[in-house]
């Protein structure tokens, strides 16, 4: 990663940063063969960085199969990651283990895509919230547990008498705020939304994601917020970095991305998302790549972009992985256009 | 809706279902009254079983007082049985529950934690499912000496493989779903997370498997007593009556007759029951993992 | 796919080891053969030369391996009842199950694939339910009750049959009967869906209104089943040689391997028990094996695991 990004880091870490990402590398590897010897690895993520700020929410966009869903386990160490440091509230996380880490996860939660299977159905919803609260013993007393209980469902907009319910009784965007309620039972600082809404219907979408806002607010959460979806990671997100194939190519401030994209696939991401006005929809050029998403076990090398760049420049994009530029104040895109 | 409602509207479907499937509700049935004939059988059954009467040696059924007629020894025949079912049910039962503690147990943990633990559990299962269980059982109870303790040790012993190869399919899909995922990101440590996620949503599928063994579990008894190496007389067990009515077999065909329909019956039932223990719980097992 | 039967035959390999490890630990370590072998009286010197005898004294490392080496050249040493040696015993009773297990498959398969196309073209009609419930009696049938009704009813009452013992073809039919009920029941139970599926394909409803006869269709669904009954089969057969055997040879006096294992057992034979347990489970092992192997062969979905 360029100095440039490494020095930014440690300025800020002074301040509010709670999630620094440096290098991250989660690799999957592949057996074969009568004693199941690895033979290779999928890199699904290869070596990102970047940081939140309390208070704050990352987006992180791209296509499916670029590693997105994989750094959000990934800072979670949900999956241990083959390389790189986290530092998530001043502590490295990847050199943390055991009861160390298990009281650290206080802190950081996740909120997964499918509403139907992330909560567990032989369990009523008061358990499946109050299970935060009862691992880390934090609420002993039976009574308190419920209020506390009463309380979470309140502040996610469900009916507290609800509780004694089991999940199938509740609908997709219902469940959905199930899961929040219990990702925020122990007061994290961070919270992993992997396509939070990807699963649910529009008028639901607007819904789940306004309450997030909401709660931010509320309980100045950070976000680490995933989606392939880039209206809705926009309307949610201060800062936004787009992954292709286990790297980010741009990340920047929210509003600085989508209006003015810089890298070339940036700028095709935006292109495909619809304008409501169905006139300046006719009229404007849709940018449209050629090919598909390449094995994430062999990348290409150099840029990984290369074989479906418009910009594609022999010779440079195919030898040399194209360094970090800083477009302008926060904006940075990783092209050789720029180098 | 309140939650007592509700509870009595999910038994109320349950015994909809049960009363659309006949026979499994014969089935039923019948283990309810197998079941109290031979609990309360100190106080139903019309004889003491063990009393012999060499006078009366070897009446037909239906001759007075003796519904099922007695044996070589004049012991009532009807009063055996209902003794004798204690020990059949006894057993079966509890060497299921044997075998189930051992299987479900092991084949959970080899399933949700994968690797060495895994690939170990999964080599001996392997290993012992190559082997007939009947000729397992054999050489054990033989080696060990016959008895009801034995007897159930080792069927635990012997069948507590079919429990874990279940327990460990269900628990590498189960361990795939998302809560699973959710409940280690809260911090809950493994151990947690196998009782209080994947056992519960395991249970439908073991107990229906569990219940099918039962069946296997009292044949196997009966086949072991009746060739002697199962449980010894004074006891009583349906498959001993059949083995000591087995010289009689020509003149007094009640002797080995009875039992045998006994046993047969509670089989059958038995598995019935498993069979429509697995139909209902299948639905409830695919709206688990998804919609 | 070498890697396939390679991994195949060493895990084959790794049963029977364990087979021999398993029964030498029975046998030797977990009862007291001594005790198996003499009478309760027996006076402490016949006790102690018995243990001379078989080197009960030696330690267990010692004993073991002397029985690998015996093993190896299936040595099992002579049966204290006839005074032969075991193997050739075992050797000599091997044909007489065998020929019980197959002609009881043979039927069993027969029937079963009958029975199993005639509730599977029905499904849900009167003749589905009596043949489903007829096959669910079979698969769960007991042994050695079937063989003493069928005794009953065919030898005593109705005097079609011997009741026992090895000669000709007459004193076959019951034994084989009695055998074949379950893998009847569990083949019948097999096919019956895989007929129904078959039927319920949208290329059936086509070829139908072509008017292709039924028997092609059957043909068609058959062939898709082939590769599971013909599993199922194999291993039903390789129950059939140990556990069911037993107990109907038992019963019908038919001297095979599984009658001989028990009169080992009443005759407290201990050389013969170790025998035949160990000659009958490693036949097991080897042909689960072979039938692992060919479905290796038919299904290459297995060997890629």
């Amino acid at each position: 990663m360029l100095l440039l990004q490494r020095a930014r880091i440690l300025v800020i870490r002074v301040m509010d940063k709670i999630l620094v990402v440096e290098d991250l590398k989660v690799y999957y590897p592949l057996f074969k063969g009568v004693f199941r010897t690895m033979y290779a690895q999928i890199k699904a993520v290869d070596g990102i960085d970047f940081s939140i700020e309390q208070g704050k929410t990352l987006g992180l966009v791209g296509e499916s199969g670029c590693g997105k869903t994989t750094t959000g386990r990934g800072v979670l160490l949900l999956r241990r990651p083959a390389a790189g440091r986290i530092c998530f509230l001043n502590q490295d996380l990847t050199q943390t283990h055991g009861e160390n880490l298990r009281r650290l996860r206080r802190k950081m939660q996740i909120i997964f895509q499918d509403p139907y299977t992330s909560l567990d159905p032989s369990k009523t919803v008061a358990s499946i919230i109050s299970e935060p609260l009862k691992v880390h013993k934090v609420i002993s007393d039976r009574y308190q547990l419920r209020d506390e209980v009463s309380a979470l469902l309140d502040l996610v907009k469900l009916d507290p008498g609800m509780a004694t319910r089991y999940p199938h009784e509740f609908s997709g965007g219902q469940r959905q705020r199930i899961a929040v309620a219990r990702a925020l039972a122990l007061r994290p600082s961070l919270v992993v939304c992997d396509e939070p809404v990807s699963a649910l219907d529009v008028s639901t979408q607007a819904q789940i994601c306004e309450l997030l806002v909401d709660l931010q607010e509320k309980l100045q959460l950070s976000y680490l917020f995933i989606s392939h979806d880039l209206s809705v990671v926009r309307y949610v997100s201060d800062q936004v970095a787009v992954m292709y194939l286990g790297r980010i190519v741009e990340i920047g401030e929210a509003g600085e991305v989508c209006e003015h994209p810089q890298h070339p696939y940036t700028q095709a991401l935006l292109s495909a998302v619809p304008i409501p006005n169905p006139h300046k929809e006719q009229q404007r050029q849709r940018i449209t790549i050629g090919g598909e998403v390449p094995s994430a076990v062999n990348p290409p090398a150099g840029c990984r972009f290369h074989p479906r760049c418009r910009e594609f420049r022999d010779g440079v994009c195919n030898v040399e992985s194209p360094p970090f530029k800083e477009i302008s104040a926060g904006h940075l895109v990783s092209c050789h256009i720029f180098a | 809706m309140s939650d007592r409602r509700k509870n009595r509207a999910r038994l109320h479907r349950l015994w909809q279902r049960l009363w659309q499937d006949k026979f499994a509700l014969l089935s039923i049935v019948y283990l309810v009254f197998v079941l109290v004939a031979s609990v309360f059988a100190g106080q139903l059954a019309p004889y003491d079983p063990l009393d012999q009467d060499l006078a009366n040696r070897l009446l037909a059924p239906g001759t007075a007082g003796h519904l099922l007629g007695t044996d070589a020894l004049g012991r009532d025949v009807l009063s055996r049985m209902m003794h004798g079912a204690r020990l059949s049910l006894f057993i079966g039962f509890t060497g299921v529950v044997v075998a189930m503690a051992l299987g479900v147990t092991l084949g959970t943990v080899a399933g949700y934690l994968r690797g060495i633990t895994d690939t170990l559990v999964s080599r001996i299962v392997d290993v012992q499912m190559a082997f007939s269980s009947l000729l397992l059982i054999m050489l054990l109870v033989v080696m060990i000496g016959p008895g009801v303790l034995t007897l159930i040790l080792v069927f635990g012993f012997a069948t507590w493989v079919v429990h874990a190869r279940v327990a460990r399919a269900a628990t590498l899909s189960l361990r795939e779903i998302e809560f699973v995922e959710a409940s280690r990101a809260i911090g809950t440590t493994n151990a947690s997370i196998m009782i209080s996620h994947i056992l519960p949503n395991l249970a439908s599928t073991i107990i229906s498997i569990g219940v099918l063994e039962m069946a296997h579990l009292m044949v196997a008894e009966a086949t072991l007593s009746f060739l002697g190496f199962g449980v010894q007389p004074p006891s009583i067990t349906w498959g001993l009556m059949i083995a000591e009515g087995r010289d009689y077999i020509v003149h007094a065909w009640w002797l080995v007759t009875f039992p045998g329909l006994a046993i047969a019956f509670t089989v059958i039932a038995v598995s019935m029951l498993g069979v429509w223990l697995r139909a209902i719980s299948d639905p409830f097992q695919r709206q688990l993992m998804g919609r | 796919m070498i890697a396939f039967v390679v991994r195949r035959l060493l895990h084959g390999l790794l049963a029977i080891t364990v087979l021999i490890v398993v029964v030498f630990f029975a046998t030797h370590t977990l009862g007291d053969p001594v005790r198996l072998m003499l009478p309760i009286g027996a006076s402490q010197e016949a006790v102690e030369a018995t243990r001379e005898r078989f080197g009960l004294n030696d330690p267990v490392i010692i004993q073991f391996g002397n029985y690998v080496k015996d093993i190896v050249r299936l040595d099992f040493g002579v049966s204290l009842w006839q005074r032969r040696p075991c193997m050739d015993l075992v050797i000599e009773r091997l044909p007489a199950t065998a020929l019980l297990a197959l002609v009881a498959m043979a039927w069993a398969v027969l029937a079963g694939i009958l029975f199993g196309v005639l509730a599977g073209t029905r499904p849900r009609s009167k003749t589905d339910r009596s043949v489903s419930f007829v096959t669910f009696i079979g698969a769960s049938s007991i042994d050695f009750w079937v063989a003493l009704m069928l005794i009953i009813v065919a030898s005593v009452k109705l005097g079609w049959f011997p009741t026992s013992g090895y000669g000709g073809f007459k004193y076959l039919i019951l034994p084989a009967i009695t055998l074949g009920f379950r893998p009847f029941g569990r083949i019948a139970q097999v096919t019956r869906p895989v007929v129904v599926e078959e039927f319920n394909k949208p290329y059936i409803m086509a070829l139908r209104a072509r008017g292709l006869c039924r028997l092609r269709i059957i043909g068609h669904a058959l062939r898709n089943a082939s590769v599971v009954i013909f599993t199922l089969t194999g291993y039903e057969f390789a129950r059939l040689f140990t556990g069911a055997s037993v107990v109907v040879e038992a019963v019908f006096g038919w001297p095979g391997v599984g009658l001989l294992m028990i009169q080992s057992i009443q005759r407290r034979d201990w050389p013969l028990i170790v025998a035949t347990t160990t000659v009958v489970a490693g036949i097991v092992i080897i042909l689960h094996i072979l039938i692992d192997l060919i479905y290796g062969l038919i299904n290459p979905r297995v060997r890629f695991e």
